[in-house]
């Protein structure tokens, strides 16, 4: 391996070319939300940089659009992670350079005051994250990652405009989703990474910005250990992912400064356990937005595949049932998989395939989770959704249903076992109200982690400091959504930008 | 994982239960290998995922068996007494065996809808267009 200082900018795939740096000021492990923002901050601060990500990088124009090929290469675990508990609940997590950020629909929220205002009440946090702080960063965030709504003529797509007619006559408040675009077709191809390069994951902004002003991006590599010494972060070992010739070769590089977690709310309590860190609740306080869909069929054609992958989203029970609703453009192979039965009339469905919209309601669960390293699953999730959960999520699937009726649908797909599968008429929606509380009985998937390095004053009830410093830990930072005290109730990586943008410039600047 | 070729073939018969030939999308799909889609999913899934797969094939192959009482493999059925099994068992009483019905429904919608051609057959992403990716920005390599 060649010894090359971290101080030209650079990406590399470490499974071709290996690790080719062996020190920096700071290692930042992840290159997602909290991973590009740090690194991006640090290194228009002058410091040297490395950021370790094991996924690979992928080009605009290698991108496609079949479901089992892109899982396959973008998200963990092949698409196939699950949390156990009541339920086996679906996990989805990018795993590639932008990580989440390269596969979501970059939707932009900033922390709700109110959450922010509990943050600093219950758990000791107004010295690390400073409001007018937050504010300029999201500020900056937002004109940098080109934030605006999506736009009817331009981006918006037919489920968009149904959702916002069917949410207006159902008197919910709603809006056009503001992302982070520069130049969107509507290829609704966020899922699979944009082709255009118009949606702004990391990948193609923070960290090129990073890159620009020296910091090294290298892919496929994949961390195993941070080397904690005497009480303090020196360094991270690892290993070589990926298929080319390095493949497997262990690195090691040194943090002159500090090492920074940001691999997910997931992988970063289990690489901090892996490193031998003891915190009383590492792992614990999992946390999520669980969701699923409910589909309508229209007797004009949807084509939800055209337009922003994500574009309207109804607020108004935000704050009463603790559920947002959003219109989604599910694969229509998983569409397809939704449809009741088996056999020809099953079969026929996938003739009605243009003619469907998918909304989701995601629920701020109360649920808590735990995050541990297992040898058989490599991370293990314990999650089980709970009954009142359950009901939020049933009333918020009888509100879509409602809005489709009242959009125009002829029938609604409801997906709860227990309940019929089909309704055709506004005057069924009460079958909701008798939809079982077990989450068995409904196809949930989980996004928007949190939790599990939450951050706190009290060394005894969190894992990072208010600067988000692990307790009892020199030079190791975390600095992703793990490090949330509690659930938010919005997409959660403009938070985490802003958070991690404060932290890393507070840290450069130490 | 790799599933056998006895499994491949059991996949395909019970994925046709699910969609039999010359219905989906007006047949355009009916020339892909359910089973060697299966196959491919296993090859490629983490290990709990094939060993699900495997799971769930062998359990809809004896579900005549253990289900109805009747000395018969799933394909020893006719094809409306499998759809009728099928359906028995997407809503069985028992979770595992729902699960493992949506796993191979899902893995069986993926191969299908998942071919080229029925994705441009529903207008999925523009498809039908056409359409050009951009250059490369300049910070790749």
């Amino acid at each position: 391996m060649s010894v090359v200082a971290a101080r030209k900018g650079a990406f590399i795939d470490a499974s071709d070319e290996g690790v080719a740096v062996d020190e920096a000021d700071f290692v930042v492990v992840g290159s997602g939300a909290g991973g590009g923002a740090a690194a991006r901050a640090l290194a228009a601060a002058g410091q040297r940089v490395v950021v370790l990500e094991e996924g690979p990088f992928l080009r605009a124009a290698d991108l496609g659009y079949v479901n089992r090929r892109e899982m396959t290469r973008l998200f963990r675990n092949q698409g196939k992670m699950a949390a156990f508990g009541r339920a086996t609940t679906p996990i989805l997590q990018g795993r590639c350079v932008g990580g989440t950020t390269f596969v979501n629909s970059a939707i932009i929220w900033r922390l709700p005051e109110k959450v922010l205002a509990r943050w600093h009440a219950e758990h000791g946090l107004a010295d690390g994250l400073r409001a007018p702080e937050l504010d300029a960063a999201y500020a900056q965030i937002e004109e940098e990652m080109y934030v605006r709504p999506v736009e009817v003529g331009v981006n918006a797509g037919r489920q968009d405009l149904l959702m916002k007619a069917g949410a207006e006559k159902a008197g919910i408040v709603g809006q056009f989703l503001r992302r982070g675009e520069k130049g969107c077709q509507g290829s609704g191809r966020c899922l699979y990474g944009c082709p255009h390069e118009a949606k702004q994951s990391t990948a193609i902004n923070y960290l090129r910005r990073a890159v620009d002003d020296g910091a090294v991006v290298i892919a496929h590599a994949k961390v195993t250990r941070v080397d904690i010494s005497g009480g303090r972060a020196v360094g991270v070992h690892g290993v070589v992912d990926g298929a080319g010739p390095e493949r497997k070769q262990p690195f090691h590089i040194v943090a002159k400064r500090a090492v920074i977690v940001a691999a997910s709310a997931i992988q970063s309590p289990n690489l901090l356990h892996r490193s031998g860190v003891r915190a009383r609740h590492l792992g614990l306080h999992f946390m999520a937005h669980p969701g699923t869909t409910v589909m309508g069929l229209y007797p004009e054609r949807v084509d939800m595949w055209s337009g922003a992958s994500q574009g309207y989203e109804a607020l108004g029970l935000r704050d009463t049932v603790g559920v947002k609703l959003e219109s989604i453009n599910v694969p229509p192979e998983v569409v397809w998989a939704r449809f009741p039965g088996a056999g020809e009339k099953f079969a026929r469905y996938a003739d009605k395939l243009p003619y469907a919209a998918s909304w989701a309601v995601a629920v701020r669960a109360d649920a808590e989770g735990r995050i541990r390293p297992s040898w058989l699953f490599g991370d293990r999730v314990d999650y089980s959704l709970t009954d009142n959960d359950m009901r939020r999520v049933a009333e918020g699937m009888k509100r879509l249903a409602e809005m489709h009726f009242l959009a125009g649908a002829t029938e609604i797909v409801t997906g709860i076992y227990g309940i019929p599968d089909v309704l055709t008429s506004i005057d069924q929606i009460g079958e909701f109200d008798r939809a079982p509380t077990d989450p068995r009985c409904y196809s949930m998937v989980a996004t928007h982690l949190f939790g599990g390095c939450r951050a706190g004053r009290d060394p005894s009830t969190s894992v990072v400091d208010p600067q988000l410093k692990v307790h009892g830990v020199d030079g190791l930072y975390v600095m992703d959504a793990s490090i949330f005290p509690t659930n938010t109730g919005v997409n959660p990586q403009h938070s985490i930008m802003a958070i991690a943008t404060v932290a890393a410039r507070r840290l450069a600047a130490a | 994982m790799e599933i056998t070729d006895t499994e491949a073939r059991w996949a395909e018969v019970i994925g046709r239960g699910f969609a039999p030939q010359g219905i989906v999308l007006g047949g355009i799909v009916d020339g892909a290998s359910i089973g060697e889609g299966v196959r491919d999913e296993a090859r490629q899934s983490p290990w709990y995922f094939a060993i699900g797969l495997r799971a769930a094939i062998l359990l809809v192959w004896l579900s005549p068996l253990w289900r109805l009482g009747r000395l018969h493999t799933f394909e020893g059925l006719p094809l409306d007494e499998r759809v009728a099994l099928l359906e028995l068992l997407m809503k069985s009483r028992v979770y595992p065996v729902r699960l493992a019905l949506m796993l191979l429904k899902l893995t069986v919608c993926m191969i299908l809808v998942g071919e080229e051609r029925a994705l441009r057959r529903v207008g999925a992403y523009h498809l039908s267009e056409g359409e050009t990716l951009v250059p490369l920005g300049k910070a790749q390599p």
